[in-house]
């Protein structure tokens, strides 16, 4: 009789235990993780393999359109006449198609990503991206690499051409109309050591980011890059072309 | 019976640890991993852009394909092209010519001018408060820009892509030329749209103001912007042959 009814004290004894070890487990974990929290894998396996085809997706799409593209060279080769004015003008056109930002080019430069802070026990962050907040920061950076003499310049593949905004819209950022989120990356084209020289100066752009707002910035030197053309639909509803300038000032 | 009753209870209580276990390490480790809370939505945004730029290609490749095809007719027809590549040729010169910046433009728009404030600075007040920065006229720009301008000017300065604007001291450089206050942004597209994003609720002309600058936007609709004057021939970009491969795992 005594022995059995200590059985379901210590059950219960157990149970407790238990209990406060699990507790105990879950609050420290989640204590030294700071302000991240935890997500299924399978969730994020899943929101990463949907990203992947929607990119390969886009990708076939791309070369149906560069095919396209080709044929239509081919036939421009074939009929147009070879004499210097036609020649001379298709040169002019690839010229000015080449600084409108309608072509893929490549060349040496830099390639500089920046993350978000990682959120720590001290600053966990308020759950908004700091990066995306403070999109000016972006847009200081492309000045400086303009500065710096960058020929051509993409975020995230996104071109930067004469009229490419960078704003805030809701929650995205949107580059080209194109929503965009971190992490950026900003390839430039241009003289590597200039373009690295202009961003890495003390108290410049980049060492504002990290120390100010705590951004993972990272610039990485290279021999080749190649940044895509303008993707989206030029098109020009206000403005039209006038020939001669002499007469107006410089204002 | 005493013995029986022991070993079920101690069955129940193993059942019970065990259990336990498997569930904490189950939520602790095995199937979830610790990100940030906007990792799951920026993922979103990102599938949201690809597909937007999808978008913008499947209208390219239409455009493509009734190009291809009138050609086709016509050489079926056994027409000369020429011509009609020609025409092509000619026309996208222009088009072209205007979107790199190497013609001036005309249209519709507006005129903002940016001047340094007039109030007299407060006690101890940083006089930069009331100066112009580099970081206004391209928070301007590119608000313009937002709101749809076309063509931008900055003191008679053709914006371009690559064009940059910054503070050497008392001037601004932008195109590589010097400039000082005030500062005259022209702009050439839906002017009111233009206006209202700027001098609109929360616009950057309201808050330029706040802090005593000079911020004028008028409309108008004789907008001219010269071309674009300075060397832009290219040192180091050469143009991306077409048989571009596809990389695995490379993202832009």
């Amino acid at each position: 009789m005594k022995n059995k009814s200590g059985i379901p004290i210590i059950f219960a004894l157990a149970l407790v235990i238990g209990l406060i070890i699990s507790i105990q487990l879950n609050t420290s974990d989640a204590h030294d993780q700071g302000g991240l929290i935890p997500i299924p894998i399978a969730q994020v396996d899943a929101l990463e393999q949907q990203l992947k085809e929607v990119r390969r997706e886009k990708e076939a799409i791309l070369a149906e359109y560069l095919e396209l593209e080709q044929r239509l060279k081919e036939i421009e080769e074939k009929n147009l006449s070879d004499d210097a004015f036609i020649q001379s003008a298709m040169k002019e056109l690839e010229r000015y198609r080449m600084a409108a930002g309608v072509l893929d080019v490549k060349g040496p430069g830099v390639i500089i990503t920046v993350d978000d802070p990682i959120p720590t026990e001290e600053n966990p962050g308020d759950g908004y991206s700091t990066i995306m907040i403070r999109y000016d920061l972006l847009l200081a950076l492309v000045n400086k690499l303009k500065d710096a003499g960058a020929e051509a310049i993409s975020i995230n593949g996104q071109r930067i051409i004469a009229k490419t905004e960078i704003s805030l819209a809701g929650d995205n950022v949107n580059i080209n109309t194109v929503p965009t989120a971190p992490p950026y990356t900003i390839k430039a084209i241009g003289n590597p050591d200039t373009l690295e020289g202009a961003l890495t100066i003390r108290y410049g752009i980049v060492e504002n980011m990290r120390n100010n707002y705590g951004l993972q910035v990272s610039i990485a030197k290279q021999e080749e890059i190649e940044i895509p053309r303008y993707n989206g639909v030029l098109r020009f509803l206000y403005a039209k072309p006038v020939e001669n300038s002499e007469e107006e000032d410089a204002q | 019976m005493r013995n029986g009753l022991k070993i079920v209870l101690i069955f129940i209580l193993c059942a019970f640890i065990g259990s336990s276990v498997i569930v904490l390490s189950k939520t602790v480790k095995g199937l979830h991993v610790f990100v940030s809370s906007k990792v799951i939505e920026d993922y979103g945004i990102t599938i949201e852009g690809e597909r937007k730029d999808m978008e913008n290609l499947v209208k390219q490749i239409e455009e493509a394909k009734a190009q291809l095809e009138e050609l086709k007719t016509l050489e079926a027809e056994n027409e000369d092209i020429s011509q009609e590549l020609e025409a092509k040729l000619f026309q996208d010169l222009e088009f072209y010519k205007l979107a790199a910046g190497f013609v001036d433009a005309v249209g519709p728009g507006v005129e903002v001018i940016v001047d340094d404030g007039t109030r007299d600075i407060e006690f101890g007040e940083d006089p930069n408060d009331i100066l112009v920065h580099d970081m206004d006229l391209f928070l301007i720009i590119n608000e313009l820009k937002a709101a749809g301008a076309e063509v931008i000017s900055v003191n008679g300065q053709r914006i371009v892509d690559t064009s940059a604007i910054s503070c050497s001291g008392y001037t601004v450089r932008i195109n590589g030329q010097f400039y000082a206050r005030p500062f005259i942004i022209r702009a050439i597209g839906d002017g009111s749209r233009m206006a209202a994003s700027l001098i609109g609720p929360g616009g950057y002309g309201n808050y330029l103001k706040d802090w005593g600058l000079v911020f004028k936007v008028s409309i108008r609709d004789d907008i001219r912007i010269p071309a674009y004057t300075e060397d832009r021939t290219p040192k180091y970009m050469t143009i991306a042959t077409d048989d571009r491969t596809v990389k695995e795992g490379e993202n832009n």
